[in-house]
């Protein structure tokens, strides 16, 4: 079935009109950046090859592959459909110069060997009018733009096959997705990575300790001695007092910001959270080292320069931002309605605040919470400063106002100092050992907090 | 008021079949057809057992009260249902005879030649020129984008308001302007069929005005389906005008939407032959 | 709505008791100012941090000017400066920006455009959200583990201790640790993308991408400029991680150039970690100045990266509620 549309023609989309046979000559931005993408999907063979070394066997089959993978992609695919990955993306389409038609497989090869041998003669002979740079010229090809070609062929007629699309456009629109596809399932690698990396060597650390050296009284891996409970409790004790800060305070401000700020106020006000949200930690570490510990915890207890209160304080100082943040959000998402119904009966402010607004978004709150506590359970650089945690010893301590270390400190301070991690024979393991646990610990309350988070999406 | 399944299908091509029949000879090319075709958003059947023959060079109308689904009929002729992802399509669109909703029919090819104009003016961000060039570049077009763009609006009746300020932002348009830059967007790809969506609720009668004259005008080169909630209107300026209504039935709670009465527009409103479509053109109903 | 059902009964006594009362809301006037008070404690501890810092560091940034900038890490305070540490935060911030932006973005993308609604892309989902509460020592470990071998791989003539311990490995490890906020970021600012605006683009046959690269990326781009800001400056101010990569804390001995690119093979410091050595020397060696000083620096760059981001995002929300 055809049928020809009786209305007007638009001009220039009549192949005359360009003077060129095969098209038009693609942009040469997009030619460059349509290397670029082919370019940087072969790396990661040229990476895993060079690793591995190229003079073994592994690294062999990889460069093997690697070679596979760019005649595939910039030879096999250029002669079936016109197109590598990279100029399919970019809209390229690789044509007969003389007659539009496809390039046969030998002529894509030669034009690939004459582009790596003579890359930047090519890249000169570009400022041709016809953009048709050196090996174009010895393959007998034109790089069209694939799009505008389009344009000429699709005609106004109607019928199974024009409704189809064009084949090229529609390998483009899968190749652009197949690329955003391959960013996305890069997180799911990085994950594996972590848990890998983690879990190999922490294994060995689980099956080779000795049991009576992770009960003691110090942390102190390079002399065999892995008492977990040392800086189990020293992270909960710095978390604990970093929340006697983050909760009131962040809480406090979320609650001000989201009900009683007007928006004027609110905008000069909020960017104050968000600076103190931008401190890096090892400021924060400074801090509470060189002014929070002399100022404060010195003059209220009877404690070193160097104490878990000073580094809980300034953890604490640096998770209100985030305890706001979500706290407020989680204010915001309760319905106007709601509000309006208490205040319709004449509630105060107030009242409304505490008897309807925070009951109704108390999942999001305790969300909030979670989502802070294992914040401050995964704050490295305050701890290593300001706690003490930066020795190689941490020893047992229930008590907020001496030096101490938590998980995340040991690990750091572990790393540190020498060049390379030495001591006892475990003493490298441990360090994934700890991580491990870390990671699990946070993993679980971050799953705990979307719980919570997502009971807040289902009630509104 | 029950019907089965099997009624209601003959009633559906008994309508057709009685159109054609009083159909003068000269009538020109069916353009889209529909057959039987019911949309379902997830679980919810939003419109059943809808049959209708557009022509060519016609101004079909589709009235109806509101939620009786005329605008997810109207987006299933250009597949702009696909965007929606509960979306879900039974029966057949045909368009020139070819299945829209079959085998490896691209969506975008059939926007290409289906266009579509929207209840709220939407143009681009961008400026007047960019928003009127927009269709054919994305097709490919790289030169005489110039002409186009003047003949576009034009043709759409903005060109003399606009010349001067092609490169300034489309936002910066009344409400009428930018409907009618919406328009003139729609015609430079040179589509077949415009689809309208309620294109003139959001305008003062003034601008309405107009765009109904446009369309007179432009018939002649295209096909049009607008969905309209004015009946005056409907009235005005279509050939043809499909009723649609919505009524609960048997499967679910909610109401789904139907094909009462399609025919001339003459007919529809002095003569229906549906008590429904009477109750509603009086203005008893909805 | 029924208001008995969504008000508890404490509300509705307490609102009567109110009324018989009448008068001033002393409770209500106090409750708000604790509220003030919470974010005004914020904004002194702001102010204290800041004129401590400055108080002890700017006499170093004005005495010494640009040697202070321009000097390598040394043992004497009063010879040390900062030349090979802001070369190495430099170079990450290179990393951070070739390859968490666009992977980011790009991830983004797949996510609010492409992505079914099916278990994979729940997981994926979920599995981004974890990311970014890992924390940041355990991509330190990742960092050790995955990217200094791969380094020492790949750097041909890196060898015995430091072997892989480079800038590379270090700049990998900061991309990937921001790489879950850019997702994040990235996918609530294409979110926000108006729906008429992709209508009108499919309307008119735009396909998918033509929609995404023409309107929806250049709708959101602001929003996306604000949290690849934001990340950058989070990256900037990392030092867990490039502990545990391996960063040089005392002294580093090769000088070059600060943009060659032999850098990204060579061993490396950065601001954070300078900070974290210095900070912990002696309190009368005259480092507690040097690391205020390298704060001061520190906090130019990442809360100009943070300021800049919140200035756009706001100029950008107030155009659009404008128009
Ligand atoms: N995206 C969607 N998801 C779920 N249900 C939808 C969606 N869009 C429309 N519906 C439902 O489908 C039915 C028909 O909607 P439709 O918008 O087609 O009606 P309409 O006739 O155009 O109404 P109006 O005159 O108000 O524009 C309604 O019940 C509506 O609630
Ligand atoms: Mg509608």
């Amino acid at each position: 079935m055809t049928a020809t549309a009786t209305a007007h023609r638009p001009d220039g989309r009549s192949p005359a009109s360009s003077g060129i046979v095969a098209g038009f000559p693609a942009p040469v931005r997009g030619r460059i950046v349509g290397r670029l993408i082919d370019a940087v999907l072969a790396t990661p063979f040229y990476i895993a090859g060079s690793i591995a070394g190229f003079d073994s066997v592994a690294g062999a089959t990889i460069a093997a592959a690697g070679a596979a993978f760019v005649i595939w992609n910039q030879v096999w695919r250029v002669a079936r459909s016109g197109a590598s990955i990279g100029q399919s993306v970019l809209g390229i389409r690789l044509v007969d110069n003389a007659s539009g038609a496809p390039l046969p497989l030998w002529r894509c090869a030669v034009r690939e060997v004459v582009f790596l041998l003579l890359t930047v003669l090519t890249v000169v002979t570009l400022l041709r009018r016809d953009r048709r740079a050196l090996h174009d010229l010895i393959a007998g090809s034109f790089a069209s733009d694939a799009i505008a070609g389009d344009a000429l062929r699709s005609a106004r007629r109607v019928d199974d096959d024009t409704l189809r699309g064009l084949p090229g456009r529609r390998r483009r629109e899968s190749d652009i997705r197949a690329l955003f596809t391959g960013a996305a399932m890069l997180s799911l690698l990085i994950t594996a990575l972590i848990v890998f990396s983690l879990v190999a060597e922490a294994w060995t650390f689980v099956s080779n300790v000795e049991l009576g050296s992770l009960w003691g009284t110090q942390w102190a891996p390079r002399f065999g001695e892995y008492d977990i409970k040392t800086l189990i409790v020293g992270s909960l004790i710095v978390t604990a007092v970093a929340m006697v800060v983050a909760l009131p305070i962040g809480l406090g401000s979320a609650i001000y910001l989201s009900e009683y700020a007007r928006p004027r106020v609110r905008k000069v006000l909020k960017p104050v959270l968000e600076i103190l949200a931008g401190l890096p930690s090892v400021v924060v570490g400074f801090f509470a080292l060189r002014w929070i510990a002399p100022n404060v915890v010195q003059r209220f207890f009877d404690a070193g320069i160097f104490s878990l209160m000073a580094a809980g304080l300034g953890v604490g100082l640096l998770t209100i931002p985030l305890m706001a943040s979500i706290s407020e959000d989680a204010l915001t998402a309760v319905p106007r309605p709601l509000r309006e119904a208490s205040a319709g009966l004449g509630a105060r402010k107030k009242t409304t605040t505490s008897r309807v607004v925070l009951p109704a978004a108390v999942s999001g709150l305790v969300a909030a919470f979670i989502v802070t506590v294992s914040r401050a359970i995964g704050e490295t650089m305050v701890v290593f400063l300001a706690a003490g945690g930066g020795g190689n010893v941490a020893t047992f301590t229930a008590d907020p106002t001496e030096a101490g270390s938590t998980m995340t400190a040991a690990m750091a301070a572990q790393a540190s100092g020498t060049d390379a991690v030495v001591g006892e024979a475990l003493t490298f393991e441990s360090l994934f050992f700890v991580g491990l646990v870390l990671f699990l610990v946070t993993l679980g309350l971050n799953l705990l907090a979307d719980r919570f988070v997502r009971r807040v999406r289902q009630a509104y | 008021m029950q019907i089965t399944k099997e009624q209601r299908v003959d009633e559906t091509s008994a309508m057709i079949d009685d159109i054609e029949v009083r159909e003068d000879p000269r009538a020109s090319e069916i353009v889209l057809e529909t057959r039987d075709l019911d949309v379902y958003y997830g679980a919810f059947r939003a419109v059943r057992d809808v049959g209708l023959r557009i022509r060519a060079n016609e101004i079909t109308a589709m009235i109806g009260p509101s939620g009786c689904g005329k605008s997810t009929v109207l987006r299933c002729f250009n597949r702009m249902n696909d965007l929606i992802e509960s979306a879900r399509v039974e029966g057949e669109v045909r368009y020139h005879d070819v299945d829209l909703y079959g085998d490896k029919i691209d969506a975008v090819e059939v926007r290409r030649r289906i266009g579509m104009v929207f209840q709220k003016p939407n143009p681009f961000p961008k400026s007047i020129f960019d928003n009127v060039a927009y269709g054919p570049r994305v097709a490919g077009q790289r030169r005489g984008l110039d002409d186009l763009v003047e003949r576009s609006l034009q043709r759409a009746a903005l060109w003399d308001e606009v010349k001067d300020r092609l490169k300034d932002s489309a936002l910066g348009l009344s409400g009428g302007q930018q409907q009618r830059l919406c328009i003139a967007r729609a015609l430079a790809v040179d589509p077949d069929v415009l689809l309208m969506d309620e294109p003139c609720s959001a305008l003062d009668p003034i601008a309405t005005g107009r765009i109904e004259e446009l369309m007179q005008e432009i018939k002649h080169d295209y096909t049009i389906v607008i969905v309209t909630h004015n009946m005056q209107q409907a009235a005005r300026v279509s050939d043809r005008t499909a009723f649609f209504t919505a009524e609960v039935n048997e499967e679910s709670d909610r109401r789904t939407g139907l094909l009462v009465e399609y025919d001339r527009t003459q007919n529809i409103f002095s003569n229906p032959s549906d008590g429904r479509t009477e109750a509603y053109v009086t203005g008893r109903f909805g | 709505m029924k208001l008995g059902t969504v008000l508890p009964d404490q509300t509705r006594k307490d609102v009567e008791r109110r009324l018989q009362r009448g008068g001033i809301d002393f409770g209500g006037f106090v409750f708000r100012l604790a509220l003030v008070s919470c974010l005004v404690f914020a904004l002194l501890v702001l102010l204290v941090l800041v004129a401590d810092v400055f108080d002890r560091g700017f006499g170093v940034l004005t005495d010494r000017g640009l040697d202070f900038l321009s000097a390598p890490l040394r043992t004497r305070a009063d010879e040390a400066g900062i030349f090979q540490s802001l070369r190495g935060t430099f170079w990450i911030g290179v990393f951070v920006v070739a390859l968490a932006f666009p992977f980011g973005i790009g991830a983004a993308i797949y996510l609010e455009e492409y992505a079914p609604d099916n278990r994979l892309t729940r997981l994926i989902d979920v599995n981004i959200r974890n990311l970014a509460g890992v924390p940041s020592v355990v991509y330190g470990i990742l960092g050790f583990s995955i990217f200094v071998k791969a380094a020492d791989g790949f750097f041909p003539g890196s060898v015995g201790d430091h072997a892989g311990k480079t800038t590379a490995a270090a700049g990998v490890t900061l991309a990937v640790l921001v790489l879950p906020i850019v997702i994040i970021t990235s996918a609530e600012a294409i979110r926000a993308v108006p729906r008429e605006i992709r209508e009108a683009s499919y309307g008119v046959g735009a396909t998918q991408w033509d929609t995404i690269r023409t309107n929806v990326l250049p709708y959101a781009a602001p929003g996306i400029l604000t949290g690849t800001l934001l990340s950058l400056a989070r990256a900037l101010g990392e030092a867990a991680p490039l502990i545990l990569v391996g960063a040089v804390q005392g002294r580093l001995g090769s000088r070059t150039g600060f943009f060659e690119p032999e850098q990204l093979s060579e061993q490396f410091t950065a601001m954070p970690i300078t900070i974290t050595d210095w900070a912990t020397k002696p309190a009368n060696s005259g480092f507690v100045e040097n690391t205020a000083a390298a704060i001061i620096v520190l906090l130019v760059v990442v809360l100009l990266a943070n300021a800049v981001a919140i200035l756009l995002r706001n100029r950008f929300e107030n155009k659009r509620a404008g128009r």
